[in-house]
């Protein structure tokens, strides 16, 4: 056989090689992402890590996954009950006190539930596992990388793991501060997810779900000369905006060493202790560009980005706002 | 005819102008208006701009890959200077790559609005790809074609010295012929002459 004709064997046999083990998984990928068949959902089973939740918390997440079903069940250890959005409270207190591990609501065809995202929440921040369907995507991927991004706000929140469940979801796991929610939301920032799934290290396929869950009914006002005030109740309805991150609960505890903040019935208060929040948010920064947000024995990192992202926000909002008045608000 | 080919360099600059600039023309105009091919395809509230804008890069790129090929097709194959400015079509064509996957970033590919529901509210969907490794393994696959240029030129040297430089083909055959092999094709040659078959 001739030179040139072996060697062109050679390197077809290497070409066809590579681009069918590398680039094939991710072409599949992406044609099968891009079509609009519907298969792409975030839906999240409802079982719970009831150890990890208080009675108000199992209370918002069972009332989420019963929304606008009827005859479920929860069963919880050994033990079932009937639960709807009335009884989700009640069943939530029964449920801490029998000392579950687990618990799992079913619909009425014995199917498990399912919600947005399962929320663990305590005195800072949200934990929220979600569970995003991408068949054809998450098969052959070698690992996964997830971010929730405030749009125009500079504050992105990574997720804490991406793991692959199933061969077709993707688990993610997040912990958003309260405190970066509500300086986004109030900032009019939507949320969306940015997905990055990498196929070995050749190819990383990226997809970002923009939602326009900037959950509206969140408004900022400033008092005195160094509080600022979010508040995330809706003028229309009177009760707490449920955005995906749920209902905060009220607490109270420092952000940094230089400033302080009390939520209370979903209206979050910062007070930067004779200066602008923002200010004194900056004065908090730690060496690495990062701020500790803590309540008693709870604390979360906000990382470097996030940080300057969270400042940003709140200067803005601050200048919208035109300084520090009596009783002004933004939108 | 003469040592090195206008008309095959034109032929070689005419295919890559095909490959390069046609055909991805082509596929942007299907792609723009289905319907014009008679193909039926739904592409409401989705958009492949992303895809669109890699075949343009490569229009454009087009006229630098149709005179890498005319200098290819102009010098024959066997000539020294035809391996030269196939490495430099490597690299050339190493950049045409980079270039119509804009250096590895091609986010927003394909976009999609509406593309799910979350929470009772409509999403939109981004999908883009970063190519990270796959750069390095294009170059090397691109190296890989260097057997292949040299393959070429070692399979055909001796019949575009005998055609085109018979001095030159003189010291080839001297170079890499054994003293038998080079008396018996002399003495054919004497004898061809002399019969009148050369």
């Amino acid at each position: 056989m001739k030179a040139e004709t072996t060697a062109r064997l050679f390197h077809a046999a290497i070409s066809i090689a590579v681009f069918a083990v590398l680039l094939a998984p991710a072409a599949s990928a992406l044609f099968g992402m891009g079509s609009q068949d519907g298969s792409i959902r975030i839906s999240t089973g409802a079982e719970y890590d009831v150890q990890e939740m208080d009675a108000e918390c199992l209370a918002m997440n069972i009332s989420e996954a019963v929304d606008g079903l009827r005859g479920c069940v929860i069963t919880y250890g050994e033990y079932s009950d009937p639960v709807d959005s009335a009884s989700a409270k009640q069943i939530a207190e029964k449920v801490i006190g029998s000392g579950a591990v687990k618990a799992r609501v079913f619909d009425s065809d014995g199917r498990l539930a399912s919600q947005k995202a399962v929320r663990y929440s305590d005195a800072v921040s949200v934990r929220a596992v979600m569970d995003v369907h991408l068949p054809d995507a998450v098969a052959k991927i070698s690992d996964a990388d997830a971010h929730l991004r405030f749009a125009g706000s500079g504050i992105s929140v990574p997720a804490i793991s991406a793991t692959k469940e199933d061969g077709s979801i993707l688990r993610l796991d997040f912990s958003v501060p309260y405190i970066l929610a509500y300086a986004a939301f109030a900032l009019g920032c939507d949320a969306s997810l940015e997905l990055d799934l990498n196929y070995g290290a050749s190819v990383k396929l990226s997809a970002e779900i923009e939602t326009d869950l900037s959950a509206e009914g969140f408004e900022f006002s400033t008092y005195g000369v160094d509080t600022d005030t979010i508040s995330g109740i809706s003028k229309q309805t009177g009760i707490p905006v449920l955005s995906f991150i749920g209902v905060a609960p009220d607490s109270a505890g420092k952000i940094g060493g230089s400033a302080d903040y009390v939520m209370s019935g979903s209206t979050l208060m910062i007070d930067g202790r004779n200066d602008p929040p923002s200010s004194s948010l900056e004065k908090s920064l730690e060496r690495n560009g990062e701020l500790t947000v803590s309540s008693g024995s709870v604390s979360a990192i906000i990382p470097k980005d996030s940080s300057e992202g969270l400042i940003k926000a709140l200067k803005t909002l601050e200048t919208m706002r035109g300084g520090f008045r009596w009783g002004s608000t933004a939108r | 005819m003469g040592i090195h080919s206008p008309i095959r360099g034109t032929a070689r600059a005419v295919l890559a102008l095909i490959l390069y600039a046609a055909v991805p023309y082509a596929a942007i105009t299907v792609l723009r208006d289905p319907q014009a091919v008679g193909l039926n395809l739904d592409q409401t509230g989705y958009s492949i701009q992303g895809i669109i804008d890699i075949l343009w890069r490569s229009v454009l790129f087009s006229p630098i890959m149709a005179a890498t090929g005319f200098a290819i097709g102009y010098f024959r194959k066997g000539d020294a200077k035809r391996i030269w400015v196939q490495m430099a079509s490597l690299a050339v064509g190493y950049a045409w790559f980079l270039f119509i996957i804009n250096l590895g970033d091609l986010g927003g590919l394909i976009t999609s609005e509406d593309a799910l529901e979350i929470g009772g509210k409509k999403a939109d969907l981004r999908i883009g790809i970063f190519v990270t490794g796959m750069i390095g393994i294009v170059a090397a696959l691109k190296l890989l074609r260097i057997p292949i240029y040299y393959g070429q030129y070692k399979d055909h040297r001796e019949e575009f010295l005998e055609k085109y430089d018979p001095n030159g083909y003189v010291i080839y055959r001297l170079a890499n012929d054994t003293d038998e092999e080079y008396e018996f094709s002399e003495r054919k040659k004497r004898r061809g002459k002399r019969w009148g078959s050369i």
